[in-house]
């Protein structure tokens, strides 16, 4: 039935439908993307939280995730952990310092496919002035046709340690380890 | 001492050291935060300590025994004063409960530091700035209430031993 549909909307559409096939760069935004984070206390409870301002880019043929790229910058001080009073903390120079380090960043560099809907994306994280390899997990949740065209929805988790770029604050009532998940939903051109 | 007047001291106790607490932990900057979470977790047990042992203390009321309170205006006010402080040490917890599950900090009321005790409510930022006030008010009301009825206490125990 999905099938169906998919076939019936790409020889509707089918000069989008091909483009489809082939890669191309799009965007990354807050508009259609998220990018949140999660760290624990003694076990006791977490914090979650994310980061509302960002921008990069993905390259990306759908049929061929191997080929894949992507470069995002995070501004550093749009950390949200929705109080106030723990947003300033984090953007003190005990963690984020977002003074002297207004931004991080993350470039990919190789993208290794891990099964039909699944990729891992090695690359490297600049924050607070160090880097460090760090990789990720790429899973696509959902690809499938819209009035429009076609969508496909990511979701990206990894898992990475303060403790390499620095930040060691607040150990060992917050975990060094930090648990990343970014949603994406794009527009397949 | 009989149970019922180590009830009242420990009680005495506990709410002098809950309002220092209070204070104190309230004063404890974000960045030591081992430190404060540890002194919040204590602020809750006690209150949550102090809750039980009011209704405790209401149940056994109920039992019967009269208040030993003199006739004339000295009995009526410090009826007065007693019936404001029962209700504070109940209204104290609640509204720091409250305040606890409204609060935007998302940290759990954990008794004696590990026992969840589950939120009635979500994070509430607005809701949460009206109890922090209500709790405020009602911290002082407790101290100046408490002081009251402490030197009343002082008072009547001279005049009996004159
Ligand atoms: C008889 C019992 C209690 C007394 C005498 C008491 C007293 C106080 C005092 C003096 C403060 C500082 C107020 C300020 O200046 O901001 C305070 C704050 C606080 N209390 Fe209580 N409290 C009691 C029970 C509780 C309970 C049971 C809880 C939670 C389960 C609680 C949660 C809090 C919280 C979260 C704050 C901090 C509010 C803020 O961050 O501004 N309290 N309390």
């Amino acid at each position: 039935m999905r099938r169906s549909i998919l076939f019936l909307c790409l020889s509707l559409f089918s000069a989008p439908g091909y483009a489809a096939a082939a890669g191309l760069t799009y965007p990354v935004e807050p508009a259609s993307t998220h990018i949140r984070f999660v760290v624990d206390h003694f076990g006791l409870f977490t914090t979650k939280g994310e980061f509302t301002t960002f921008s990069g880019q993905l390259f990306l043929d759908p049929d061929h995730p191997e080929t894949a790229h992507v470069a995002v910058t995070v501004q550093t001080a749009s950390v949200d952990t929705f109080w106030g009073d723990r947003n300033d903390l984090l953007r003190s120079p005990d963690y984020f310092d977002v003074g002297r380090f207004p931004t991080m960043a993350f470039t990919s560099n190789v993208v290794e496919r891990t099964g039909p809907d699944t990729a891992r994306v090695h690359g490297v994280l600049t924050l607070l002035g160090r880097s460090h390899d760090e990789t990720f997990d790429a899973v696509l949740t959902d690809r499938k046709p819209d009035m429009a065209g076609e969508v496909a929805n990511f979701r990206v988790t990894g898992r990475l340690l303060r403790s390499d770029f620095g930040m060691t604050a607040g150990q060992p009532m917050v975990a060094d380890a930090v648990d990343i998940a970014i949603d994406a939903h794009i527009r397949l051109k | 001492m009989t149970g019922r007047r180590k009830l009242h001291w420990w009680t005495a106790a506990l709410v002098a050291v809950m309002l220092a607490l209070g204070w104190i932990m309230v004063a404890v900057p974000l960045a030591l935060l081992l430190l404060k979470f540890v002194l919040y977790q204590a602020h809750k047990t006690i209150g949550i300590v102090i809750f039980a042992l009011t209704c405790w203390r209401l149940l056994w009321r109920r039992r019967g025994g009269g208040t030993g309170l003199p006739p004339g205006w000295h009995g009526r006010a410090a009826a007065a004063v007693h019936a404001v402080l029962l209700v504070l040490l109940l209204a104290m917890p609640a509204t720091g409960f409250l305040m606890s599950a409204a609060s935007p900090s998302g940290v759990p009321t954990l008794f004696l530091g590990v026992i969840a005790i589950p939120h009635p409510i979500g994070p509430d930022p607005a809701l949460f700035e009206r109890l922090q006030v209500a709790h405020r008010v009602e911290a002082w009301t407790m101290l100046v209430v408490g002081l009251a009825h402490g030197a009343a206490g002082l008072l009547a125990r001279r005049r009996m031993a004159h």
